[in-house]
């Protein structure tokens, strides 16, 4: 039932409940995941019927954010923070999640990062491979790849559309390059990463409009790595 | 390419009885309980779920003459539990699984599993609008297949026999016409008519006894799934 060489994480949104802004508060809320960014609070994670967990930012100001991070450094109950995901154990990273309506200066945000910022800008992180969307910028979603500060950003070539599911996923080989797919279709190889690299599995949302609740809906998110060697 | 590990049109979800503790009477209140089932049913409290060192979890009535012990989702609102907070009605090509052991065959004792909307204080086949489900009421031999469709109910014997202390393996599964498959053990023993979108349906598992002797159940497992809603 085991393999002692690489094993895999599977997190179905909401079967542990919501994801709170603090996952050690509220029992019944998920341990692994909770949500960070400006603005946010407890109320803007929801179950959806049909599509999952819907993350929505609030309406207090531009650049309300709602980002679904592992639980917060010491907390101790998240293998998605306190396992390593550096590139060099062929890791993977696999989002399935909803667009809705596309309005002002959204922003999508689905990868792996070191951390997140108050504004999200595709060079801030020093060390990053994210699928990105910015409306009235990009028509395609974008892969922002960052090695130790040096930022490449490509265009995957693939229409970002409304109310549409999307299959992400990233796979770093043997030489720590990153492999990006969406929906199956590989759009994108990086340059090789950095070995060692404590990034973690992130899907965010980000509203251009102050006065714009900004939804996402996140079914499900998944990482793989080989365990170390002995 | 590696193979997926997501699926993003389906999804499935199996719960492991006792994997995260027994289901008590709120999956609130103890933060070492079951957050996904509870239990309800007439006289049931915490102290009527146990685990078995062999055979999963049981359900033990208490005695009094009806009462009941029913493992269904957590409460409304609660927000804790994907198998209440996500919509499995039949439209998705929902599917519900259970395995559970039956216990003593006598006493007209009740046993049920499958999809409900709510679950009555004495279980009659045909009171709920929707629900669709197998039952057994000891006196009459077979497992019984329900189909209620707004108020309108359909019966079918499945001929499969019901024996004390026994495994069974129940299984109901929607196809795109929304009409239910129902298996017991991998063989097909009824299909019902289409059924209605739309339609709220809980998976539940319910022992009930119809004398004042206390009855039990085994539940071993139950697994629901469902198509993603489309775009």
């Amino acid at each position: 039932m085991l393999n002692p060489h690489r094993f895999s994480r599977v997190w179905q949104a909401g079967q542990k409940g919501l994801a709170g802004v603090d996952a050690t508060t509220a029992q019944n809320e998920d341990h692994e995941f909770e949500i960070i960014g400006e603005a946010v609070s407890d109320s803007d994670c929801v179950y959806d019927d049909d599509h999952g967990l819907v993350l929505s930012t609030s309406t207090a100001g531009d650049d309300d954010q709602c980002a679904l991070f592992p639980s917060t450094a010491g907390d101790d109950c998240s293998i998605f923070r306190e396992t390593n995901w550096g590139p060099e154990n062929e890791t993977e990273f696999e989002c399935v999640i909803r667009t809705e309506t596309l309005a002002d200066a959204d922003i999508y945000v689905f990868g792996l990062m070191l951390s997140w910022p108050a504004t999200y800008d595709s060079a801030v992180d020093a060390n990053q491979v994210v699928f990105s969307y910015l409306h009235g910028t990009d028509t395609t979603w974008q892969v922002d790849a960052n090695i130790a500060n040096v930022d490449v950003s490509a265009d995957s070539g693939v229409l970002v559309v409304a109310n549409t599911v999307y299959h992400f996923a990233i796979r770093f080989d043997k030489d720590l390059r990153a492999h990006c797919f969406i929906n199956d279709q590989e759009v994108f190889v990086s340059n090789p990463m950095i070995a060692g690299v404590a990034w973690m599995p992130i899907v965010a949302v980000e509203a251009g409009a102050g006065s714009e609740s900004m939804n996402l809906y996140v079914r499900s998110i998944a990482m793989a790595r080989n365990w170390g060697v002995n | 390419m590696a193979e997926n590990m997501l699926d993003p049109h389906r999804f499935s979800r199996v719960w492991i009885a006792g994997q995260k503790g027994t289901p008590g009477a709120d999956s609130t209140a103890i933060a070492l309980e079951d957050h996904e089932f509870e239990i309800t049913g007439t006289a049931s409290s915490d102290d009527d779920v146990t685990y078995d060192d062999d055979h999963g979890l049981v359900l033990a009535t208490d005695g009094n003459g009806a009462d009941q012990v029913i493992v269904g989702p957590q409460t409304a609102g609660d927000d804790a539990s994907i198998f209440r907070e996500y919509s499995w009605s039949p439209e998705n090509e929902t599917e519900f699984e259970c395995v559970i052991r039956t216990g003593a065959w006598a006493n007209s004792v009740i046993f049920v599993a499958g999809w409900n909307l709510t679950m009555p204080a004495t279980w009659v086949a045909g009171d709920d609008n929707d629900r669709i489900c197998f039952y057994a009421v000891q006196g009459t031999a077979n497992w019984q297949c329900v189909v209620n469709i707004g108020g309108t109910d359909h019966l079918g014997n499945s001929g499969v026999i019901v024996v004390a202390s026994t495994v069974y393996h129940l299984a109901i599964r929607f196809d795109s016409d929304r009409r239910p498959s129902f298996y017991i053990n991998d063989r097909l023993v009824y299909v019902g008519p289409p059924c209605t979108a739309g339609t709220a349906l809980l998976p539940w598992v319910m022992v009930e006894e119809a004398t004042a002797a206390s009855k039990t159940l085994h539940v071993r497992s139950i697994a629901c799934a469902r198509n993603w809603g489309v775009n």
